[in-house]
């Protein structure tokens, strides 16, 4: 009984103010938490000019600004019953009228139930302009004049891109042209990997015995990095490509680089790899593919980027423009 | 499993029946008896929740350390995460609420015994072979006898799992599958129980909430349980047979496993949180002074998130190619919404205005609240396709998942284990030591999982805005991470601390603690809130009208009150104008 003697009351409560208070503190943090991981969702910076992700972050936005406070009013209810309703700082429980959930449970479950379908609704459109849509849709979205193809295969532990129009197989890194919508098709050869650019809002499996296929399109370069081609430097924008599928030991270290130049020095460099860019017509009306080979600043690139996702992305009905474009072809 | 418990235990058993069965390693084996079996359950739980948070410490000081490996190699990584998975969700969640479920139905309901003790022991001992053939190339590994431990996640797809030439693969699939046929009996046991084994009195609307999430429970156990045994037992058959299964160059599909697999998958996760979310339930009702705010509503909702987690097994597949299908399973997860939604409301309602004790159930109780709202707005991002592109396979993947099953299922499970401690021992438990567990835990429980989708959201401190990749034994690409890493592992330490207080605590107080038979009750004095394991039989649930008159003095303690007791309130009358007496 020694640990037991000193403890005092069994019961397993002080019932005073100071309680209520340090563990309403103690909840306080956990609200605090839940403002900043969900506030700063809101406040993520937009990714102009960069597809899909710039769409997705719209969305992300929206669902983040609900969470902060749908979830947050919930929290902080359940902090002030901490500081206030604790046995502590409070004589006897107000007391319950029968009956009295009835009416507002059924206010609840119609409030939950409009978020609820204002998120699917919204969801379901985001999704209809990203992964969902076809290539020739996408195109048509973000006024995309061009594509080109490459095959992206995945092995233990390294990737593998087949890029059209350019002879042989690129490794740790692969040059793609900006402006250009970049149309991929992803296998593996052994175990499930998964063809994943966070930066872009890009995730898909690379499975044995099947293709996936999906896109994306940077509009812009800023120049962060740098390309050889023979002995010119290009500016170019990488992004990093990771395995997001546990596919064994060297999972983690199966990383590779997409490097994006202009559409101008995109040429050069297939040029030097003794290959050319093969950079097809999408069909997409051509006012914007002049815009594509030089991009000093990007602002240009970007403002366009942002404009089409916006307005481009309210008005369309992506599974009707996708079938349309198709016809054309 | 100490002597200390076969006293503390032999001593309850004795005035409630008569016992002449056999005694020492022998009583323990040989029972059929739903406390002890409980007991079992409970220090395997507990033992396992050591082995697979040491497992966490390890790879989470080794985060922390570098962005490199420092000390563990890259399958020893992926190896330690694997077995800390299953440890957590087969040997830690399922077994504690077992525990619970095995001791308490049978008071719940008023029975005298499970309604096939038999079952009910094969399934404590499903846990021991389980646990050993699991652990068993890790010990072999550590002694250079074998090869590592399972190191293909705890998802264990194919072919990857298939190629892995190591005995820990077979170990996982055998350790777990024979668990899981032994908690398919279970399961049935449990169900069946409250079925046929309930007091003739008990009417279903009668029944506690922990009683009606122990049912969701255990029928979507019943449900989900064969479909790994089938995934597993085909993987089984696909390594040690040279059957093609899963095999793309054979004809196989590997996609295949997954389908089989999360349909397995996802009602799992509502295994592992519900026994926690009913014992919180019970929990803040009675530590509020307040009926269950809503009791018909939450019965529903567990039933709509019951439905409706068995629907979506999908999402954990959109991005293997899935097409249009993704929008039905988006329409799915968020449905889930609706009934979690109820069951926050429920919750906060019935603390609003109420006069909450602060003690330890009740702590990790309120937490279980808090938890799920994290883990529901993370799980937002996941439901839907679109975020989903982004957010998959990152940390906050494994943020939320962490929300979900330590913050709403552990806690919920460890106000259990402070709520009917001394009910289970008869001895009170350190209330300090208690305390600062439960400080520990919610602060560095919470801290831990929010750091996790802080650093996967890109948004941790010095993160420049790179995600950080889920399952990643190294983070080469971006060693600007580790401050992130750092912070985490500090509230990793912080929670550990906690727990070694809370073993200290669960052994020490089985001698020393203070001899009690309920210690609740003072707090409960003067109101009509009984509990049938507490207060025995017959039972009548709380309603806003019996704790109103209690209050008043005019009603006894478990005294039926008529359903128009009409008693005065200083609320206002239900809105909707129907005043039915018996709603609660």
């Amino acid at each position: 009984m020694a640990f037991g003697d000193d403890i005092g009351p069994v019961v397993d409560e002080r019932g005073d103010a100071l309680e209520a208070i340090l563990w309403g503190l103690v909840f306080l943090f956990t609200f605090v938490l839940f403002v900043i991981e969900f506030g700063n969702g809101v406040i993520e910076p937009e990714e102009e000019g960069l597809f899909p992700i710039a769409t997705i972050i719209d969305f992300k936005q929206t669902m983040f600004l609900s969470a902060l406070i749908g979830g947050g009013l919930f929290v902080a209810l359940i902090v002030w019953s901490v500081f206030r309703y604790s046995s502590g700082v409070r004589a006897r429980a107000s007391r319950m009228a029968p009956g009295q959930g009835r009416f507002t449970v059924t206010m609840f479950v119609i409030a939950v139930l409009i978020i609820m379908s204002t998120t699917i609704f919204t969801g379901a459109a985001t999704l209809a302009q990203t992964d969902e849509a076809t290539p020739a849709a996408a195109a048509e979205q973000l006024g995309a004049g061009q594509q080109i193809h490459m095959d992206v295969t995945a092995s233990q532990w390294f990737w593998r891109f087949d890029v059209e129009g350019i002879p042989g197989t690129q490794g740790e890194r692969v040059v793609v042209p900006a402006n250009t919508l970049v149309v991929f098709e992803t296998t593996s050869a052994d175990v499930i990997h998964s063809f994943a650019i966070k930066e872009l809002g890009i995730t898909k499996d690379a499975i044995p015995g099947q293709t996936n296929q999906a896109w994306f399109m940077v509009d812009h370069v800023e120049g962060e990095t740098q390309v050889q081609a023979g002995d010119q430097t290009l500016a170019a924008d990488r992004y990093e490509v990771h395995c997001a599928e546990l596919c064994g030991k060297g999972h983690s270290k199966m990383l590779a680089g997409v490097f994006v130049v202009s559409q101008e020095d995109y040429e050069t460099w297939a040029q030097s790899q003794g290959g050319e860019a093969a950079l097809e017509p999408t069909g997409v009306g051509g006012g914007h593919e002049d815009d594509g080979g030089h991009d000093e600043g990007g602002m240009e690139g970007m403002d366009m980027g942002g404009d089409n996702s916006s307005d481009g992305g309210m008005d369309m009905t992506p599974t009707e423009d996708g079938h349309s474009e198709e016809e054309d072809h | 499993m100490s002597t200390e418990t076969a006293s503390g235990h032999d001593e309850e058993h004795g005035h409630e029946h008569e016992h002449h069965g056999p005694t020492g390693w022998r009583y323990w084996l040989y029972t059929t008896d739903h406390k002890v079996i409980g007991i079992i359950y409970l220090w395997h739980a507990l033992f396992a929740f050591g082995l697979g948070g040491l497992a966490a410490l390890i790879f989470r000081t080794d985060l922390a350390a570098a962005p490199d490996l420092e000390f563990l190699s890259l399958l020893g990584y992926n190896s330690l995460v694997s077995v800390h998975a299953l440890t957590m969700i087969f040997f830690v969640i399922l077994p504690l609420s077992g525990a619970f479920f095995n001791y308490m139905l049978p008071l719940f309901l008023g029975a005298d015994e499970m309604a096939w003790p038999r079952m009910n022991a094969l399934g404590a001992w499903g846990i021991t072979a389980g646990l050993a053939i699991l652990y068993t190339p890790m010990v072999g590994n550590l002694l250079g006898l074998t090869g590592v431990p399972t190191a293909a996640g705890w998802f264990q797809y194919p072919p990857l799992n298939t190629m892995m030439n190591s005995v820990g693969q077979d170990a996982a699939i055998v350790g777990i599958g024979i668990f899981a046929i032994t908690s398919t009996g279970s399961a049935a046991n449990f169900f069946v129980t409250i079925l046929n084994e309930r007091d003739p009195d008990m009417g279903w609307m009668d029944l506690p909430p922990f009683v009606w999430f122990t049912v969701f429970t255990n029928v979507l156990a019943l449900y989900s349980i064969p479909w790994v045994l089938d995934a597993w037992g085909m993987v089984w058959l696909e390594r040690n047979l040279s059957m093609t299964f899963f095999t793309a160059r054979a004809g196989g599909d590997p996609l295949l496993y997954q389908w089989i697999f999360w349909t397995f998958g996802h009602p799992e996760v509502y295994v592992l949180v519900l026994p926690g979310m009913g014992i919180a339930a019970e929990v803040i009702s009675r530590f509020s002074e307040r009926p269950i705010y809503g009791y018909k509503p939450l019965i529903a909702s567990v039933a709509i998130v019951s439905v409706a987690s068995m629907g979506v097994w999908a999402h954990h597949m959109y991005a293997t190619g899935l097409a249009a299908s993704r929008y039905a399973f988006m329409v799915f997860s968020m449905a889930i919404f609706l009934g979690f939604g109820v069951y926050i409301f429920s919750m906060v309602a019935t603390m609003w205005k109420g006069r909450l004790h602060l003690t330890t159930p009740m702590l990790f109780s309120i937490s279980v609240v808090v938890g799920l709202l994290y883990s529901g707005m993370d799980g937002a991002f996941f439901g839907q396709p679109a975020t989903d592109l982004q957010f998959h396979s990152t940390y906050f993947v494994v943020g939320h998942f962490h929300f979900t099953i330590v913050t709403v299922g552990l806690f919920g499970l460890l106000a259990g284990v402070y709520y009917w401690y001394p009910r289970m021992t008869g001895r009170m438990y350190n209330t300090r030591l208690a305390k600062f567990h439960a400080f520990t835990t919610i602060v560095g429980m919470f801290g831990l999982f929010f750091m996790m989708a802080m650093l996967g959201d890109g948004t941790a401190p010095g993160s420049d805005g790179v995600m950080m990749m889920r399952r990643y034994a190294t983070y080469i690409y971006a060693p600007q991470l580790q401050l992130g890493h750092l912070i985490t592992t500090v509230f990793a330490y912080v929670a550990a601390v906690g727990q070694l207080a809370f073993f200290l605590n669960m052994v020490w107080s089985l001698r020393a603690g203070d001899e009690v038979t309920d210690p609740w009750d003072e707090l409960f004095s003067g109101q009509n809130m009984p509990s049938p394991e507490w207060d025995g039989l017959p039972y009548r649930p709380p309603t806003a009208i019996s704790v109103s008159q209690a209050a008043d003095g005019g009603v006894e303690v478990g005294e039926e009150v008529a359903p128009d007791g009409g008693v005065e309130s200083d609320e206002p009358r239900d809105h909707d104008g129907a005043g039915d007496g018996g709603e609660r």
